[in-house]
């Protein structure tokens, strides 16, 4: 059979090209007709998508309507409500039409949800394999009535829960409800939720832990987490500055030897980071405070075999990539808020250290003219650059650009860079190129992309608030192979 | 260099070179399933692929011989990029709308990976950044949803957003 129209191709073949359509186009496409709107609902697509049922501006009645005539089977769904103005009724409706495709439920409250409200939606929910509680749970004061046990959620895998919202009460007890919890992310800040993490502390793949006081810091960092891949873990400075706590965490990090990924948002003394390159070989994403990294921190860092992302934030005092051997399989380098004394001497290591470094990111950073000439010049590997809020870099910066001759993506943000930056930019290799906050650019710079980045495919443009969308227009005329978002622009 | 003999759905023999065959993992199970992999005389037919579609494919294979080999990737996320195309490959994806429908057809029977993704982000180049009208106009596309229908769409997407993916 002859194949002239896209409506002639295979039905299973309209979805592998939706595939690679954002959002906003696969809902345009559903609109197109009717087999259209079939295959933007099939499954692989509405894994995509969470259904965000929100009556926070009141319970309004073509909620009902639309939701009980839908025939997508969604499988995300989030509530948002008030608390005082609950319409469980609609809920346990959504809950009941979609029950068995549901997959994952968010329940934000904007204050409390109540214990038997809850359980009457977690019966809807057999298959459930992801549960967000974003609130506190409440029992009814005073004349208390007894809850009907909890259902037991044999699928569920993740469980949210904000605080450690709920473990308090003796109705709901994850422990039974939840037998196969391989991911947990709640506060550790009272005996129940400490007694729930060593419950699970065998089983647990993925773990994001809170302290907000230190009461229970110590006896968390006794727990063994054998099977754990993703860590982050939360807690004031202090707790991690005696002796006693960092000897504990240095235990605690030698008994992981599947982590993959690990944020640290607390202070990391060199014995912390010596028993985590030792330790964890999977390592891949490393997310750190720099603030107490001494001269050697990451001296043994190349042990890392699989090392792929580095992120640090804070101040780095001193040159913390001091004697450390070259990590070729490192990626990707984030450095957030971060203020470094050495500059120069930082990106002069790191062109040793990271031979294959691919994309740098320096948001809220001190890198300045210099230090951007040096990386164009010496770290040859770039293909993405991202500077935001870099207040030390002027318009001569960039005029090295065309160096990295492998460069791909430019990301600019809150810079504070003139006109005359884009006379000064080469002409490169750039195919994606993005303009976010930079006020000082207007119209007059859009014929000067077009010129200097004669490569892009695609180019973003976002709340630069002299940069109007007749500006942009103008744009699309002058490069019609590209194309263009805009954002917040007027 | 090996060659094997293929045959498209209008008679013609292609003579090609086995590497080159092999990006087609459907052509490459069928070999192992002939055991024809020792004999070259053998004509392998390809009842679901023109002349005219075969020759561009097998330009297209030819040039990419020496890509390496697309992994299997399960449990990762789809590439949903579509500007990461090549020179060479838009270049070669400038066709008419029947050929390039031609080219997807053959690719997902053949089991050519990368061609796959080529031809279908080409298409999905197509659709983006247009509104549902100018789609139907760029696809020759009746619309056959009733007004309420399309109500009911339009309001479910509006209730829709982008589950966020945490990758490493």
């Amino acid at each position: 059979m002859e194949t002239t129209e896209i409506s002639d191709l295979p039905e299973e073949l309209l979805p592998c090209i939706f595939e690679h359509l954002p959002l906003q186009d696969l809902k345009n496409a559903a609109l197109v007709c009717s087999s259209w709107a079939q295959a933007a609902a099939s499954g692989r697509f509405l894994s995509r998508i969470m259904l965000r049922v929100d009556f926070r501006d009141g319970v309004h009645q073509q909620y009902r309507q639309y939701l009980v005539k839908s025939t997508r089977a969604y499988r995300n769904v989030g509530f948002y409500y008030r608390s005082d103005q609950l319409d469980l009724d609609l809920l346990l409706t959504v809950l009941k039409k979609f029950e068995e495709s549901i997959l994952c439920l968010k329940i934000c409250p904007n204050y409390f949800i109540m214990v038997h409200d809850l359980r009457q939606m977690l019966v809807q929910v057999p298959n459930l394999e992801s549960l967000y509680i974003v609130s506190r749970i409440c029992t009814e004061l005073g004349n208390r009535e007894p809850v009907e046990p909890f259902p037991v959620l044999r699928k569920l895998k993740h469980l949210y829960l904000e605080n450690d919202a709920g473990l308090q009460l003796d109705e709901i007890d994850f422990r039974r409800m939840s037998p196969n919890i391989t991911s947990l992310d709640m506060d550790c800040d009272s005996e129940r939720a400490h007694s729930v993490y060593r419950h699970f502390s065998s089983q647990l793949r993925e773990l994001a832990v809170f302290f907000k006081r230190d009461d229970f810091f110590l006896p968390f960092c006794e727990l063994r987490f054998p099977q754990l891949e993703i860590l982050d873990f939360y807690c004031d400075d202090q707790q991690f500055d005696e002796p006693r706590a960092v000897l504990a965490v240095c235990k605690f990090f030698r008994q992981m030897p599947k982590l993959r990924r690990l944020t640290l948002r607390c202070n990391v003394c060199e014995e912390v980071m010596a028993a985590i390159t030792e330790n964890c070989p999977e390592m891949t994403t490393l997310y750190l405070k720099g603030d107490n990294l001494g001269p050697n921190a990451f001296r043994h860092l190349g042990q890392l075999k699989k090392l792929k992302g580095l992120k640090v934030e804070g101040w780095i005092r001193c040159n913390i990539l001091q004697g450390c051997g070259p990590i070729p399989s490192l990626q990707m380098l984030y450095l957030h808020s971060v203020l470094i004394d050495d500059t120069q001497g930082f990106f002069r290591l790191l062109k040793d250290i990271a031979p294959n470094l691919q994309i740098l990111e320096a948001i809220e950073s001190d890198i300045d003219d210099e230090c951007l000439k040096y990386i164009s010049c010496n770290i040859n590997s770039l293909r993405c650059l991202v500077l935001e809020f870099c207040p030390n870099l002027t318009e001569d910066a960039f005029s090295f650009l065309d160096r990295l001759t492998r460069l791909y993506e430019l990301k600019l943000g809150y810079l504070d860079v003139p006109q005359n930056l884009f006379e000064l930019i080469p002409a490169n290799t750039i195919r994606r190129f993005s303009l976010y906050r930079c006020d000082k650019l207007d119209d007059t710079i859009l014929p000067m992309v077009a010129e200097k980045f004669p490569n892009l495919a695609h180019m973003e443009i976002a709340s630069c608030h002299r940069i109007s969308l007749d500006g942009v227009e103008l744009l699309r005329q002058l490069m019609p192979d590209t194309e263009i978002e805009s954002f917040m622009l007027f | 260099m090996p060659c094997i003999q293929l045959q498209s759905s209008d008679g013609e023999i292609f003579n090609v070179e086995f590497e080159i065959a092999m990006c087609s993992f459907t052509i490459k199970t069928m070999m192992v399933d002939l055991d024809l992999e020792d004999n070259c005389e053998e004509v392998v037919p390809l009842t679901n692929v023109d002349s005219n579609i075969l020759r561009k494919i097998l330009q297209w294979a030819n040039y990419h011989k020496d890509d390496p080999e697309a992994n299997p990737e399960d449990g990762k996320p789809v590439d949903r990029r579509t500007d990461n195309i090549c020179e060479w490959d838009q270049e070669f994806m400038k066709v008419d709308q029947q050929t390039l429908y031609g080219l997807i057809k053959a690719a997902n029977y053949l089991d050519i990976r990368g061609l796959m993704a080529l031809t279908c982000k080409t298409v999905a180049n197509m659709m983006k950044g247009k509104t549902e009208e100018q789609m139907r106009k760029m696809f020759n596309i009746q619309n056959d949803l009733t007004p309420e229908e399309e109500q009911q769409i339009r309001q479910e997407n509006e209730w829709c957003e982008e589950v966020e993916i945490v990758a490493d």
